[in-house]
């Protein structure tokens, strides 16, 4: 009869386990000759392909969503996506981030919207690459690159600004301070609705 | 083997260079050994006196005797003085002051007639006696030639030091590993006769300091494992004064317990 | 004329000339060691070595050298600063000592004047490279003591030990090599290797000596006293800059100078392999310097091969090792040596000489099967009997029948 406690079949597939069960076959010491078998193991290891990464001449490729340094990305038009609601700084486990958010005027505009990040800071010496601050940002706009060289020479150069942080701009994209698309809200950049094009 | 040697009683002059260098040396090491402070320095001092005569008895032709005088000598008699040296510590603070009535009067004398028997005897052997060097002895090679003596000439005094040798060794064995007569009892048998002991309080030994203690006062001592206060744990000053409190000696034995 | 006698004609600027060349030598040869050693182990660990700094990482000896003497030289307050400061300086002076005796060419033409490249040949040359060895511990018991702190001292003390215990070993595998060469000094030792090479007619000799030269350097498998990475560094903890800088030096310098006397005295110093006699005279007679090159890199080799290879031995391991093991069969194979020299010298008749080995061979069986039997008869004695299985359960025991978790669950 088939309890539910028994399985079904008798080879549960511990494979590894069965084998740490079993006694050891013979406990006698090797022979003279076959401990100088290592010899032989060493030797020939000097002429096998060596696993070294010859970095910096050859380097690996990342993972895709590799967590290298952090990018404040745009939208199509130039405007920044960041808000300035220092979400990020909140949720970062190491307190890396330093945000001041600043009122967008229509002289002055930097992202759709009320508000954007006229301080953006983190400090590479207590960031600690974990994501969180990805995780916790509601417009997309702060997300991890795949560039892990950041190694400097001094305490100051490893506190990456706004300027060191924003995504370059592309091909159609007008350097922010500039407003919005004429006609277009913010809600339409938070659909997604730019698609870029000059802008005066 | 060609001989490169001079006439004997001339030195070349490299070799008086060398002799005039050393010598001194030699004498300031052995003064030295005598009067720094520390023991191991001492004993530095004297292996330098080892090697400065190792390296005149090579000047002299007699290359075997220099070089064992630095294996032996130097490198196992003195590295030997100088493990005891290090690991038993003898200190400079070591106190000077003589327990043994006259022993200074009487070790200046034994000094005094050492010292004259060893320059009566060194000058009885050498002062007035014609100096051949060794380039007869050493015709087939020093080693050979001393081989020679060793075995032919000397061989029963050879075979009696090698045998005292040997004797010393193996006495040294024999005190070194003399404790282990006995086998060790094992873990079973140890933890047996815990259980096995006077009352049940032994088995699992005396409890660790603290366990017993009451008070932790300046004025009342702390209690050794066994109950009865401790010594050292007694101010001197408040005893003095008559201040330190009693602690009563806590008995270990079980009481009656009465079954209702 | 002999090899002493044409040293002895060497005018004094000759001899300085190779005083020079053979320190030359040997400090290149630790640069070249210590990055051969790093490379060879990383191969063996399937990995490069250092190949940064300069072609192949080449010049990295150099750049640990020049960084340890430019880090800061740190003395301990209870250390004595006399000894402190003396002992490296004895490791690292007697080490290259060691090379004066070491023939490492035959005869060359050097600036016009015909000479060897050995800087003396005294007829005990063989013993002096021993006493000056002997000397050397004093450079490692010194440093130790005069560091002030128990761990040290201990290493130091440790490390003396083993190599003081390694040298009466070492001692004893070369008297065979000299009843056989007649003499102790290494030209006239290299000059009767000339049919055969002592490796080859001493073969015990040989290993007795190979494996005494790997405890006498204190290298793996034999290094527990210093070994890097478990304890903090023995005899040489308290050491920072400079003076760390010569022990390392001393230790790969007295690497070499093992293996250069292991190939004097057992691979026939200088000489080419046996039928490439005519390359002896390659070069003005100085392709003989890169056969001996060859053949210490050959010993080297074997040095790092062993370090690669073999896990740690214990202190107490290598001890009993080198005194109860070592010694009796290097005494056994000296009489077993003088008994044949002896034979042969005196020429006894062919009969006598394979009498006398068969004999030894039948002995050596004899003692190595009761030998066996005994140790057998011992592990069936230890050898724990049935044990009786008790009536209450109990958890299944490693080892025995693997039972199966239905036959657990159904009783």
């Amino acid at each position: 009869m088939d309890s539910p406690l028994t399985p079904r079949s008798n080879d549960l597939g511990l494979t590894a386990a069965s084998k740490a069960n079993t006694p050891i076959e013979n406990q006698d010491a090797k022979s003279f000759f076959a401990q100088l078998a290592g010899f032989w193991v060493t030797f020939i290891t000097m002429f096998k392909k060596v696993n070294t990464v010859e970095y910096p001449e050859v380097k690996e490729p990342t993972a895709e969503r590799f967590h290298g340094r952090h990018q404040l990305n745009r939208y199509d038009d130039g405007l920044e996506k960041c808000i300035g609601c220092e979400l990020c700084a909140w949720a970062c486990p190491a307190d890396a981030i330093l945000v001041e958010g600043e009122s967008n005027t229509d002289e002055e505009r930097f992202s759709p919207g009320e508000r954007y990040g006229k301080v953006y800071q983190i400090n590479y010496l207590r960031c600690v690459f974990c994501g969180l601050c990805i995780e916790a940002c509601p417009t997309r706009a702060l997300t991890m690159t795949n560039e892990y060289e950041l190694a400097d020479d001094s305490r100051a150069k490893l506190i990456f600004e706004k300027e060191d942080l924003l995504a370059p701009l592309k091909s159609g994209m007008l350097q922010p301070p500039h407003p919005m698309a004429p006609g277009k809200t913010h809600i339409d950049y938070y659909r997604g609705e730019i698609t870029g094009g000059s802008n005066e | 083997m060609s001989n490169l040697a001079l006439e004997v009683g001339r030195t070349l002059q490299p070799e008086a260079v060398m002799f005039w260098i050393l010598a001194p040396l030699a004498v300031a090491a052995a003064l030295g050994m005598l009067f720094v402070k520390k023991a191991v320095h001492s004993a530095l001092l004297l292996a330098w006196v080892m090697i400065t005569l190792a390296i005149f008895y090579i000047a002299q032709d007699a290359l075997f005797l220099g070089i064992v005088q630095i294996i032996v000598y130097t490198g196992a008699v003195m590295m030997l003085f100088l493990f005891i040296l290090m690991l038993v510590g003898v200190d400079s603070s070591d106190s000077l002051v003589e327990n043994i009535r006259g022993q200074r009067p009487a070790s200046i004398f034994a000094a005094i007639g050492l010292g004259g028997l060893i320059i009566s005897l060194i000058s009885r052997a050498t002062l007035g006696v014609e100096t051949i060097g060794l380039q007869d002895a050493n015709s087939a090679g020093n080693v050979q030639a001393i081989a020679q003596e060793l075995f032919t000439k000397y061989v029963w005094a050879f075979e009696v030091v090698s045998a005292l040798l040997i004797t010393a060794a193996l006495g040294a064995m024999v005190l070194a590993h003399s404790t282990s007569t006995k086998s060790r009892t094992a873990q079973r048998d140890q933890s047996i006769a815990r259980f096995r002991g006077a009352s049940l309080a032994t088995a699992a030994g005396l409890p660790g300091s603290g366990v017993y203690a009451l008070h932790n006062a300046v004025d009342v001592p702390a209690l050794l494992p066994d109950g009865s206060p401790a010594p050292t744990s007694i101010s001197a000053t408040l005893d003095a004064r008559g201040d330190m409190l009693s602690s009563k000696p806590f008995e270990l034995e079980a009481k009656e317990v009465e079954e209702d | 004329m002999s090899t002493a006698e044409l040293i002895g004609t060497d005018p004094g600027w000759i001899t300085l000339v190779k005083g020079l060349l053979i320190f030359i030598v040997c400090v290149l040869a630790t640069l070249m060691s210590v990055w051969g050693e790093r490379r060879i182990v990383a191969r063996m660990q399937q990995r490069l070595g250092p190949n940064r700094v300069g072609p192949f990482g080449l010049v990295q000896a150099l750049a640990d050298g020049v960084k340890l003497a430019l880090k800061e030289d740190l003395i301990p307050k209870a250390a004595d600063r006399i000894v402190f400061v003396i002992a490296p300086i004895i490791s690292a002076t007697t080490c290259f000592m060691s090379f004066a005796v070491i023939p490492l060419s035959g005869k060359v033409t050097l600036f016009g004047h015909e000479t060897v490249m050995q800087l003396t040949d005294i007829p005990v040359g063989v013993l002096y490279v021993l006493a000056i060895a002997s000397v050397g511990v004093y450079g490692i018991v010194l440093a130790g003591w005069s560091s002030g702190s128990t761990y040290p001292l201990l290493g130091g003390l440790r490390s003396s030990a083993q190599v003081i215990s390694y040298e009466v070993a070492m001692g004893l595998s070369l008297v065979a090599v000299f009843i056989y060469s007649g003499s102790m000094s290494t030209a006239e030792i290299v000059s009767a290797q000339d049919q055969w090479w002592f490796c080859v007619t001493l073969f015990p000799s040989f290993v007795i000596y190979a494996i005494s030269m790997v405890g006498e350097t204190n290298r793996a498998p034999f290094d527990l006293a210093e070994a890097e990475g478990e304890l903090v560094g023995g005899f040489h903890t308290e050491y920072s800059s400079l003076k760390f800088a010569l022990f390392f030096l001393a230790e790969y310098v007295n690497i070499v100078a093992v293996s250069a006397l292991a190939t004097t005295l057992f691979l026939g110093g200088y000489h080419a392999l046996p039928g490439l006699g005519f390359t002896e005279s390659w070069l003005g007679g100085w392709f003989t310097v890169i056969w001996f090159l060859a053949k210490v890199i050959f010993f080297f080799f074997i040095f790092v091969w062993l370090r690669g290879t073999l896990p740690r031995l214990r202190y107490d391991q290598f001890m009993k090792f080198g005194w109860k093991v070592l010694i009796p069969f290097s005494l056994a194979w000296i009489l077993i040596v003088a008994t044949l020299r002896v034979l042969s010298q005196q020429g006894a008749p062919k009969a006598a000489v394979i009498g006398f080995v068969v004999g030894v061979v039948l002995l050596v069986l004899a003692v190595s099967t009761l030998f066996e039997s005994s140790k057998k008869r011992r592990i069936s004695n230890d050898a724990l009997g049935e044990v009786q299985p008790p009536s209450f359960p109990v958890p299944a025991i490693p080892g025995s029948k693997t039972i199966t978790r239905t036959e657990q669950l159904n009783g």
